[in-house]
């Protein structure tokens, strides 16, 4: 009796805590993410975009800068699927069996996702640094133009935001279906709007609510016979011409595009928190709803 | 064998995962009303649409009780087209609705026949222990790399543009495919 008492001990001493046993599966995952082929299929579509789009002819004032954050796109979405995929081994029985709860599997699960947010990171500094080389970006129509426009963070930070983003709803996504084939498609139709129709929500009104935001905002500031002179001189304007009847303000705001990030990471905190177990999901999705909100109140309040 | 074809249709209906459609069909409804609200065209919504709606028929393919089936009279082939006629039945009226309701011209029928005849080919020949998912990617893949390089220059742009530039024989040599893996 004494000796299987004095055997156990030593055995409770040595139990792994929580956060051993987390940055364990963290390390695993992140390993098995970053090797995942569908993480570099994204990769590659990115570069591809990203060349395709810096060869074309810079045919109107704002071409580049703007495709810009779309360029992230294809590798946040295939990033979703691959943690998808991850998530959805959640679903098979062997995991009830095993000595580690739900809920140290999934917060596992998201730190190694981690991985992936720190490559979309690095990809979102070369491409800040290649602009940076590169001299900027002509934006803006005569007499308010610039050759010289340049990323703000908030507008840099926006991949990485997406990033998480793409974690929560490929968790969510990997969780909660069925089937892993169902959850890709899933995924994949509600990443080709925001990602490839981005455009159709830039208006003033809906921006706050986009996915992937690109500045400028286009204002309506005159009608088409306004002297384009009698605008403040710091404003960047566009010009009356195919796409627009009227003199506009091309309005760039660090405020707005922080409060975006702001609204992308709250998005992002309710979807995973849809996947997560117990209270860690009453409490993240409320920490998600609140920033959220607040994301979209201060992109409202920076748009004049 | 139509007696059989026809008996077997109410529990292969059962069986076949109909929330990939559904899925689909719901996202791309909700888009294209959207779309026809704000009156705007999107040749963008009608490419990766075909391409996801594809591999929406592609993946009716997946039976995981098809090694029990396999001793049946009922060929692998039989039991596939079974499945494919279900899926399209919904499928197909599906798309042409929801390019009905958005704006813009054409039904994109091309593209989608395509892209699904070129799925369904690659999953007629994958290997018997190979889940067909793996083929459903295809159309998906197809239709981002025609959205994406389409337009490009070249002998990338014209591969990557072939499903809407050339649908027809892209569908027929998946259609090929498809006849000549019967037997498999």
């Amino acid at each position: 009796m004494t000796v299987l008492v004095s055997g156990a001990a030593p055995a409770l001493a040595d139990a792994p805590s929580a956060r051993r046993v987390v940055l364990a599966i963290a390390r695993l995952e992140a390993r098995r993410l970053l090797r995942s082929p569908l993480v570099w299929l994204g990769m590659f579509l990115t570069l591809g975009l990203t060349w395709v789009s810096m060869q074309a002819p810079d045919d109107w004032s704002g071409a580049r800068y703007t495709v810009s954050p779309v360029l992230a796109g294809p590798l946040v979405a295939t990033l979703s699927f691959a943690v998808a995929g991850s998530f959805h081994r959640e679903r098979s029985d062997l995991g009830s069996d095993t000595p580690v709860g739900e809920g140290a599997r999934a917060a596992g699960r998201l730190v190694g996702a981690l991985s992936l947010v720190l490559l979309v990171a690095l990809l979102a500094t070369v491409g800040g640094l290649a602009a940076r080389a590169y001299g900027g970006f002509d934006l803006g129509d005569e007499p308010g133009r610039t050759l010289h426009a340049h990323f703000t963070l908030p507008e840099l930070l926006q991949p990485v935001a997406l990033a998480v983003l793409g974690v929560g709803v490929g968790a969510v996504a990997g969780r909660r279906f069925r089937h892993r084939a169902a959850a890709t498609l899933a995924l994949f139709v509600g990443w080709f709007p925001p990602v490839m129709v981005s455009w159709a929500f830039q208006s003033p009104a809906v921006t706050p609510f986009s996915i992937i935001q690109i500045q400028p905002l286009s204002i309506p500031v005159g009608s088409v016979q306004t002297d384009p002179l009698t605008f403040p001189s710091e404003w960047l304007l566009l010009a009356p011409g195919e796409f627009q009847d009227h003199w506009a303000r091309a309005f760039m705001s660090t405020g707005l595009g922080a409060g975006h990030d702001l609204w992308l990471l709250g998005l992002a905190g309710v979807f995973t928190a849809l996947a997560l177990p117990g209270r860690a999901r009453v409490v993240l999705l409320a920490a998600g709803a609140l920033v959220a909100a607040a994301g979209i109140v201060m992109q409202y309040a920076a748009i004049p | 064998m139509i007696v059989t074809l026809r008996q077997t249709a109410a529990p292969t209906a059962r069986a076949v995962s109909w929330t990939p459609l559904l899925a689909v069909g719901c996202v791309l409804g909700v888009l294209a009303m959207v779309f026809s609200a704000w009156d705007t065209t999107s040749p963008t919504v009608l490419g990766l649409g075909a391409g996801a709606m594809a591999a929406t028929l592609v993946l009716a393919w997946r039976d995981p009780a098809a090694s029990l089936l396999a001793a049946l009279p009922v060929s692998l082939f039989t039991r596939r087209l079974v499945r494919l006629v279900l899926t399209a039945t919904v499928a197909v009226p599906l798309w042409l609705l929801v390019t009905l309701v958005l704006p813009g011209d054409g039904s994109a029928l091309g593209p989608f026949l395509a892209l699904s005849c070129a799925g369904l080919g690659v999953a007629t020949w994958l290997p018997a222990d190979r889940d067909v998912t793996v083929a459903a990617v295809v159309p998906l893949l197809w239709a981002t790399l025609a959205e994406l390089f389409g337009e490009v220059s070249g002998i990338v742009g014209a591969a990557a543009g072939l499903p809407v530039t050339h649908a027809a024989p892209v569908a027929f040599g998946g259609l090929v495919l498809l006849l000549l893996g019967r037997h498999r």
